[in-house]
């Protein structure tokens, strides 16, 4: 028995030696993503727990249109390798750079620190790359850590509350935001936070969840009501689900014209799907091989009829080839959001947004992947 | 002969796909295949004639790997950020890169505070949290510490300065046992440093390989001092005190990782075996270790394997004139003495070979070294082509 044991040890050891080291990197990808959800980098690092968060129309009735998302942070004290040690971290993510870089006010009134009139405290001015606390007498009382982030169109700022006319934040129950792009006037109502940490969520995830996959559907359902994947014999179009036979026949086709980027895109797409169904060291060698006919399609279709589709074809491949092998996440998002840009059909578009949330969500990009989404639902509710 | 053959084919099909395919099949990828198989086919079969005498290629990969991998990261960063500097926008964005230096001062305050107290991402980079962690504990299971002296990408530095001299200046021998005491209070220091900070002091304050990779801009008087520290770190335990002791002095009396690694060991599949009855108490083995593992008492107490701090390289194994030193399954090692006299002697079938534990070890070791290198190397010899290339134009 022993003996046995002894020498099941050593196979296992041998196979973890041989193919368990291999097996790991292959397929570390799904490994960290599930223990990618198991932790979270310390908050003091990140700007500390979000407390509120406002979307898109609820934000302010004066703030700029272009305005998509507001989140107020817990205020942080003792924060290490950070330039100042206690800040209150608010951001600010707008649809497109413009609007980022035009001035902005908040002005913050806190429970603690009311005045007679109940306004606000004090206010927040940003300029094209930074910003200023004034009181309310209109009295400098520091600069802000300004962040331009996401291309230009997230601002993240730091208020450093080494100042004790800003110290009261630590202490404050609730704090109210008004943003506007003018002066403030009685009309607005503020934003309203209670300065906890807020839970995590786990309603709204499943209700995103079940969202995405509706509008996955729905666009399937309308895809191929109009286009049936049947097999289209009389111009010799073989069964879709025929993959060799798909691939010979665009690969005739591409030989007959190697510049018809429809044939390029579709003999692509099924080598990709080709490498789905192989072996693992087969299915790497097929993927990347097919990146060369999806990429030289893309660049023959560039502002042609009908690039809607080549592009949608790379950018599905990369949307579900795995992101620690093929590292494709980024490039497929991108493709999606040229889609937005060419196309006219509302399913589409929000399929597309929705494909793209999927994309920068697999890359961690976290807030590209909320503005997304809002775009998504801005489609289609 | 037919196991190394085996081993080789088996490598030669790990290093085609991670290597080869993984970067789209490019003349450069082919190149850097074709090193790391001439390496692992001459080290197998060199292994093959004489235990020991393979160590010459774990050397050489360790140290082209080093080199490599800090051209390729500065690249890098160069690209993202414009300097080796670290900028307030990486670090208030939890963008700094992750590594395994990192894990044992971020492991004990995870338990505590269920953060990670390191501003990096948790995943969708290569060197995020999660996929450190990952490589981490796989490392841990199979290799161990030997991680240190075949896949470190900083430990190549000290591999590559203590072979820079042919002679020895300053005998370490009498001061190993100091030097592996002074090394795990260092360690306990930077744990209960890190637990009370919340932040990585090691990293901060002490890491000498900030200067082959990034740095905090020396702002205040703390950077000043954080930075004079680290170039003097790098100065004399990676370059000067390896050059004159031929030792791997950072990682063996400073490095938490190395520690950890030493501490954690005990989980892998692999150690190192002392035959005591073959024994002749030359102490070759403990004047060669580079990590200070082998010294006087464990070759009188007849302990039977080397010291905790073991990173399993095999330099002792070539210089040992008896032969009495060897790799072995740690399920095999007895407690408190060695299994001697169990592999046996004689003729042994190509399948006994092919499971030989110094066999296995090489190839899990080769295995991890040339995935994790194969995107840095890559990177680093375009650079290099580059350069070489624009040198040539201008000419």
């Amino acid at each position: 028995m022993n003996r046995f044991h002894a020498k099941f040890k050593i196979l296992s050891a041998a196979f973890s030696c041989f193919f368990g080291i291999t097996l790991f990197f292959v397929f570390s990808d799904i490994m960290t993503n599930f223990l990618g959800s198991f932790l979270r980098v310390d908050p003091s690092y990140t700007g500390g727990e979000v407390c509120g968060e406002f979307i898109g129309n609820n934000i302010s009735a004066n703030a700029k249109p272009e305005l998509v998302h507001y989140t107020v942070h817990q205020p942080v004290t003792n924060a290490r390798w950070q330039r100042s040690a206690e800040y209150w971290q608010l951001v600010l993510e707008y649809k497109n750079p413009v609007a980022a870089s035009e001035d902005t006010r908040i002005y913050i009134g806190l429970d603690n620190q009311k005045n007679n009139d109940g306004l606000w405290d004090f206010e927040v001015l940003l300029t094209a790359g930074e910003g200023k606390v004034f009181d309310r007498d209109g009295n400098f009382i520091t600069a802000v850590e300004y962040y331009l982030l996401n291309d230009g169109t997230q601002i993240k700022f730091r208020i450093p509350l080494s100042d004790k006319r800003l110290q009261k934040v630590l202490g404050a129950k609730k704090t109210y935001h008004y943003i506007v792009t003018e002066e403030l006037s009685d009309e607005i109502n503020p934003l309203e936070v209670t300065m906890t940490a807020r839970k995590k969520d786990k309603k709204a995830e499943a209700e995103t969840r079940a969202y995405v996959s509706h509008v996955k559907e729905l666009y399937y359902q309308t895809r191929f009501a109009a286009d049936p994947e049947e097999a289209d014999f009389d111009n010799g179009k073989p069964d879709a689900n025929d993959i060799d036979a798909c691939l010979s026949y665009y690969g005739q086709k591409i030989k007959d014209n190697p510049e018809d980027y429809e044939s390029l895109s579709n003999y692509g797409t099924y080598l990709a799907m080709k490498g789905g169904r192989s072996s693992i060291m087969k299915a790497t060698a097929l993927v990347k091989e097919s990146y060369n006919y999806l990429d030289k399609a893309c660049e023959l279709a560039f502002e042609k009829e009908g690039e809607i589709d080549v592009l949608l074809n790379r950018a599905s491949v990369s949307a579900s080839v795995p992101e620690q092998v093929f590292g494709k996440a980024e490039s497929g998002a991108e493709d999606f959001m040229r889609i937005v840009l060419l196309s006219e059909d509302k399913i589409l578009k929000a399929y597309s947004y929705v494909m793209a949330y999927e994309c920068y969500k697999k890359r961690g990009n976290e807030s590209k992947a909320f503005l997304a989404l809002q775009e998504a639902k801005n489609m289609i509710e | 002969m037919i196991s190394c053959l085996i081993l080789s084919a088996l490598m030669f099909l790990i290093v085609t796909f991670f290597v080869v395919i993984m970067n789209d099949c490019s003349v450069i990828s082919v190149i850097y295949a074709a090193f790391l198989m001439f390496l692992y086919i001459r080290m197998t079969f060199a292994e093959h004639k004489k235990s020991g005498s393979g160590v010459i290629y774990r050397r050489i990969f360790q140290t082209v790997f080093a080199v490599g991998f800090c051209m390729a990261f500065i690249s890098d960063l160069y690209a993202e950020r414009g300097s080796m500097a670290i900028t307030e926008n990486a670090l208030s964005s939890a963008e700094l890169p992750f590594c395994h230096i990192a894990i044992p001062q971020v492991l004990v305050p995870l338990l505590v505070t269920k953060n990670i107290i390191f501003p990096a991402r948790i995943t969708g980079h290569y060197a995020a949290v999660a996929s450190m962690l990952l490589i981490w504990f796989i490392c841990t299971i199979t290799v161990g510490r030997g991680w240190c002296s075949w896949i470190c990408f900083y430990g190549g530095w000290e591999e590559g300065f203590s072979h820079v001299a042919k002679k020895r200046r300053i005998k370490l021998l009498p001061k190993n046992k100091e030097l592996r005491e002074f090394h795990f209070g260092f360690f306990f220091f930077i744990i209960l440093a890190s637990l009370c900070e919340l932040a990585c002091v090691y990293c901060d304050w002490f890491c000498p390989f900030k200067l082959v990779t990034e740095f905090a801009p020396a702002t205040s008087i703390p950077t000043l001092i954080a930075m004079i520290l680290f170039i003097g770190l790098f100065v004399g335990l990676v370059v000067v005190l390896p050059i004159l002791t031929k030792k791997r002095t950072q990682c063996s009396s400073l490095c938490p990782f190395g520690a950890f690694a030493s501490l954690t060991d005990r989980f892998s599949l692999f150690g190192m075996k002392i035959d005591t009855q073959k024994c002749s108490g030359c102490m070759k083995c403990a004047t060669t270790c580079p990590f200070s593992a082998i010294d006087i008492k464990t070759i009188q107490e007849k302990k039977g394997h080397p010291e905790i701090t073991c990173a399993k390289c095999g330099e002792c194994v070539g210089v040992c004139p008896q032969k009495a030193i060897s790799y072995e399954f740690r399920f095999r090692l007895n407690k408190g003495g060695c299994a001697c006299g169990s592999s046996g002697s004689g003729k042994k079938s190509a399948l006994q070979e092919l499971l030989h534990p110094a066999h296995l070890f090489r190839f899990a070791a080769f295995t991890f070294s040339a995935i994790m290198s194969s995107g840095f190397m890559i990177k680093a010899l375009n650079l290099v082509c580059n350069f070489v290339t624009s040198i040539g134009g201008a000419k």
